[in-house]
């Protein structure tokens, strides 16, 4: 049986840090590459959440869509692959940014929205830059507010990225 | 001191609460490690915890304690513990390199990820994982043949991954062998690229250690994505004139 260690833990923590590389640079290609038609599809994403704003929804599937459009906008398969092979991790862990702290749920998806929507026009704009920074920050921000819920000790102590936001 | 026998021994409660504090903790491990405690479920309450381990309630929250430093059980507000997800470390697919355009894709894909993964090790790996790091870049300049340079090149980057202590990047990168090899198989059958090419790969993954030794994650970053852009490039390069000579335009 495999040892149980903090490495082998999938958590929500390991999750984001790693999507925040991976999201990074899928959002800064879709920027450069996508077409018309992705634009659309993504527009679509983003207007099917901002959509669900009373009513308690949680938008899971929804908000996964719009980062799997992004990955799809940058034509490259690995960005998609990648997505939808963390499927699983990526919903824990939006589950948990949205359940697991003291702010209220429409506050939450706001300002989910509102992150989604500086990621949509960076790469409307064509600004690879931009919409790198934009994803990095919204995955930041969604995992700070999962913080509660971290193991104590080292990991906290050295984040690399505490100083990002 | 003579042994007490079983009618005499102390009530549990007298017990060294840090021994029976790691008792619990043990089995409570093993209810997890067997899945009796399965992904996600929701956790008995302390009280429930305590009459069934026959322990008192501040026992069992250290127990819990530590299983949540673990990483291994998760409270929400109002809800209780639950146990995370760890049935299976996270399995990533990738496709298989095809063409030149997929090794394009690929790299860039590894650029990212793998520039984030070095300015990781550089905020927080252990000096150990440092060690290899560098061990793995002094095992990669030493080798020669082609089978074995495209495993120590793996083994480089993997090493960095390792360092991060988390188990996407590690997965990620062990799912990527194929295609690594893949990819500096190609790169060999490009009769020019060989002398420099190596060159370049030495000095530009030095250029890495040196800036994770230096814990410094923004260089770090930096230099693992201008590795693996100037790989790219090199390769495009190379595969472009390949085939215009072989006959096809590109």
């Amino acid at each position: 049986m495999v040892a149980l260690t903090k490495s082998n833990v999938a958590s929500p923590k390991n999750c984001f840090d790693f999507r925040v590389g991976l999201e990074g640079e899928a959002a800064a290609a879709a920027a450069r590459v996508r077409t018309a038609e992705d634009l659309a599809l993504l527009a679509r994403t983003l207007d099917e959440m901002e959509g669900l704003r009373t009513g308690g929804q949680l938008g899971l599937d929804e908000d996964f869509a719009f980062h799997l459009q992004v990955a799809r906008a940058s034509h490259n398969d690995y960005f998609v692959s990648a997505l939808q092979s963390l499927r699983e991790s990526i919903y824990d862990g939006m589950l948990l940014a949205r359940t697991a702290s003291y702010v209220v749920l429409e506050e939450k998806m706001a300002a989910i929205n509102t992150q989604h929507r500086r990621v949509y026009e960076a790469i409307r704009d064509r600004n690879a830059e931009a919409a790198r920074t934009a994803m990095r920050q919204h995955l930041l921000r969604c995992k700070k507010s999962t913080r509660h819920w971290y193991p104590t000790g080292n990991d906290l102590d050295r984040d690399l990225y505490d100083q990002a936001l | 001191m003579t042994r007490l026998s079983v009618d005499e021994r102390p009530p549990l409660g007298l017990v060294r609460s840090s021994s029976l504090t790691d008792t619990v903790y043990k089995d409570m491990l093993r209810l997890i490690r067997d899945g009796s405690w399965a992904p996600r479920m929701r956790l008995p309450s302390e009280v429930e915890l305590a009459r069934h381990f026959g322990i008192s309630r501040p026992i069992v929250r250290q127990a819990l304690a530590r299983l949540r430093e673990d990483g291994l059980i998760q409270s929400r507000q109002g809800s209780g513990s639950f146990v995370c997800n760890i049935e299976r470390e996270p399995q990533v697919q990738f496709p298989a390199i095809g063409s030149i355009a997929d090794l394009e894709s690929f790299l860039k894909f590894r650029e990212g990820v793998e520039g984030e993964a070095a300015a990781m090790a550089a905020a927080a790996c252990s000096d150990a994982s440092l060690v290899k790091i560098s061990a793995a870049a002094m095992r990669l300049e030493k080798t020669g043949e082609l089978e074995l340079l495209s495993e120590n090149d793996f083994g480089f980057h993997l090493a960095i991954a390792e360092s991060t202590n988390n188990p996407f990047y590690i997965n990620t990168l062990k799912s990527l062998r194929d295609n690594i090899r893949t990819g500096i198989g190609l790169a060999w059958n490009f009769a020019d690229l060989r002398g420099d090419f190596l060159s370049g790969i030495h000095e530009q993954h030095h250029a890495v250690v040196t800036a994770i030794k230096a814990r410094d994650p923004s260089n770090a970053r930096d230099a693992m994505r201008a590795h693996l852009s100037w790989e790219r490039a090199r390769l495009m390069g190379e595969a472009g004139e390949f085939l215009t000579h072989a006959g096809t335009s590109p």
